[in-house]
């Protein structure tokens, strides 16, 4: 579908925040919001070269008819994208793909984002604070330096406990934010971690040191998972990672766009 | 100008199309992805994935990565199958009124045998499309389809084994395609599809690695065009057989160069990707360049070129 561009601002050197415009967008089929971890598929412009959408996550749903994105600068794509200005045309196809999944029992979210890894976490944090206050949820957002941890003040407006970390100590603790989920899960595991879930998104190793803290403690890890992209739909099989077929015992390539883009960690194969 | 609806349908020698816009194969799944977004009864014909014997895992990832105006793909024929294909998708495009071409690819000459049999004697399939040209797996494929008598022994094995039109998938990837298209005309190929990906590769330059991880893959996209068209125009006009032209084919302009080439249908692949939409509207687009230029069937598009 056609899109509008309301808004598409630089927040910081090569990150943008892009709201666009169309009927329904920000909705799936028979009027049910977009949720939460799906993505759409853009193009901006017509030309055959870059040929291909892009996909980017769900970062904020504005209304029914208004959807906003957190997006990186990473080639020409996204450059392309970022010089659209207010009123300006973008072919948009989506939402796309499953989502974050909410089993019924989960009570505490523990929502870790690094970079523009936040982008698809504030739609579930959205999610979350307005509409699911049966559950609680902490987040833990690093970055290579203060710039670079995008969304925490948004998170602490929301009431959510926001944990903060940066390679360069310039905010939060110094390191990886995965050692504050660590001593987090380490912290509070005597009072029982059952019906806890650890959603996550963000650089590859950052997503495998989680999986991997998640299994040491029983956590169930839901996590959003890139590759490149062709159609989106589910229709050309490019986008394929391994993930285990637990029925067979071994491992299956399945589609990041269709069956995912989220997967549940302990079925990846890293 | 013509006043009445100009007629779209074409003959591909015994298969009758509606219209002359099919999907390519690979690009299209099994239909059911892409009926979301238009009505498949409105195409030419579908042509589906290619099925093999047995379901095939594919190649391991990262399979694709985009290229100026193309994008390689290293999928390595991933598919459910031959008979989970009959089973589980068949049943599914045969509720549309199109044509269904079942695209298939073997090992051996025996496995395409073998996938042919099984298909003739499904419900709902209109034609075996032959691949004997996918650059993307070790065995088969385009070792077929670049050698010459093993191109003749697989259209003629497939052509024994089934009454249903074969069309022979040819390989770019070689220095004259025409007598391919002749050994495939003579082992009993109804029609041809021309062209299959085009062999290539690319490298990253910060890593130095290959940005595909088959290392080598198919170029499809606009940027193939070029040489899409002139393959066509070269078999066209040196062997009998009707010909799908497919090949960076992204709007109604492209297809209707290539019919002008000598394509008496044309598929959309890579353009489905881009644009969901792509092959409704080409035949839209073809429709009313028709129109507009007092051509009251398609078939007189068909070799026009003023060469
Ligand atoms: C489901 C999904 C959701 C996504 N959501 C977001 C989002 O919300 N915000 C955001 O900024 N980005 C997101 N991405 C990544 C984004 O799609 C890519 O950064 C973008 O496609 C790059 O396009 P480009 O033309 O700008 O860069 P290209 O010229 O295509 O590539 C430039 C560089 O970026 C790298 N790159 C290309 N594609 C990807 C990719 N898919 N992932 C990581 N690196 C890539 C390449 O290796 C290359 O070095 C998402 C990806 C997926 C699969
Ligand atoms: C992702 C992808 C998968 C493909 N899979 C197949 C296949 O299974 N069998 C086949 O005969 N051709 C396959 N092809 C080739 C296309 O059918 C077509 O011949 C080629 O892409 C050129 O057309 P295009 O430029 O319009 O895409 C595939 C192409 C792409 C891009
Ligand atoms: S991008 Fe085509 S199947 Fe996922």
């Amino acid at each position: 579908m056609i899109a509008r561009i309301r808004k598409n601002e630089e927040l910081l050197e090569g990150y943008f925040i892009v709201d666009i415009e169309a009927e329904g967008i920000g909705l799936r089929k028979a009027g049910r919001p977009a949720v939460p971890g799906q993505f759409y598929m853009l193009k901006a412009g017509p030309s055959t070269d870059p040929l291909l959408r892009r996909p980017l996550s769900l970062h904020r749903k504005l209304s029914d008819d208004s959807v906003r994105f957190l997006y990186r600068r990473a080639g020409r794509g996204t450059a392309l994208l970022s010089r659209l200005i207010p009123g300006d045309e973008i072919d948009v196809l989506g939402p796309l793909g499953n989502g974050f999944p909410m089993p019924a029992g989960i009570k505490h979210a523990l929502i870790v984002g690094g970079g523009i890894g936040i982008a698809p976490l504030m739609a579930l944090a959205d999610y979350i604070s307005d509409e699911r206050k049966d559950i609680s949820a902490a987040a833990f957002i690093g970055g290579r330096s203060r710039e670079y941890v995008l969304g925490a003040d948004e998170f602490s407006r929301k009431g959510i406990e926001t944990f903060t970390a940066t390679e360069d100590g310039s905010l939060g603790k110094k390191g990886f934010i995965t050692h504050i989920l660590d001593e987090y899960i380490h912290e509070h595991k005597h009072k029982g971690t059952g019906g806890w879930a650890i959603y996550s998104c963000g650089p590859h190793p950052m997503l495998i040191s989680v999986a991997a803290m998640a299994k040491k403690y029983g956590i169930k890890n839901y996590t959003s998972m890139e590759s490149n992209m062709a159609c989106g739909i589910g229709a050309c099989m490019g986008c394929v990672i391994g993930v285990l077929d637990r029925e067979h015992g071994s491992s299956v390539y399945k589609k990041v766009c269709d069956d995912g883009p989220v997967f549940d960690a302990d079925d990846i194969v890293w | 100008m013509v006043k009445i609806k100009p007629s779209l349908s074409v003959k591909l020698g015994p298969l009758t199309l509606k219209n002359p816009v099919v999907t390519a194969s690979g690009t299209f799944g099994y239909g059911e992805e892409y009926s979301k977004y238009f009505d498949l009864s409105l195409l030419g014909g579908i042509t589906t994935k290619g099925l093999s014997l047995k379901p095939m895992q594919g190649n391991p990832p990262p399979r694709l990565c985009e290229t100026p105006s193309g994008m390689l793909n290293a999928i390595g024929l991933q598919n459910v199958g031959v008979d989970d294909f009959i089973k589980r998708k068949l049943p599914f495009l045969a509720g549309f009124d199109t044509k269904v071409i079942a695209n298939i690819f073997g090992n051996t000459v025996e496995e395409y045998e073998a996938v042919t049999a099984r298909l003739d004697r499904a419900k709902g399939v209109h034609a075996i499309e032959v691949n004997i040209s996918c650059p993307n797996v070790k065995k088969g494929g385009m070792a077929f389809g670049t050698d010459l008598e093993a191109t003749y022994d697989v259209i003629r094995a497939v052509r024994n084994a089934t009454s249903l039109p074969v069309i022979a998938k040819l390989s770019p990837n070689v220095t004259d395609i025409v007598p391919f298209a002749d050994r495939a005309a003579h082992a009993g190929a109804d029609a041809l599809s021309l062209i299959n990906t085009l062999l290539g590769m690319a490298i990253d330059i910060k890593n130095r690695k290959p940005r595909i991880a088959n290392i080598t893959g198919g170029l499809s996209g606009p940027a193939i065009r070029p040489v899409a068209v002139r393959i066509v125009w070269q078999v066209y006009r040196a062997v009998g057989l009707p010909i799908i032209g497919m090949g960076g084919i992204m709007n109604a302009e492209d297809a209707i160069e290539f019919m002008l080439a000598g394509a008496t249908a044309v598929a959309a692949g890579t353009a489905s990707f881009v644009n969901p939409l792509a092959p409704v509207e080409i035949i839209a687009g073809i429709e009313r360049y028709m129109i507009e230029n007092g051509i009251d069937h398609a078939h007189h598009l068909i070799g026009q070129v003023q060469a």
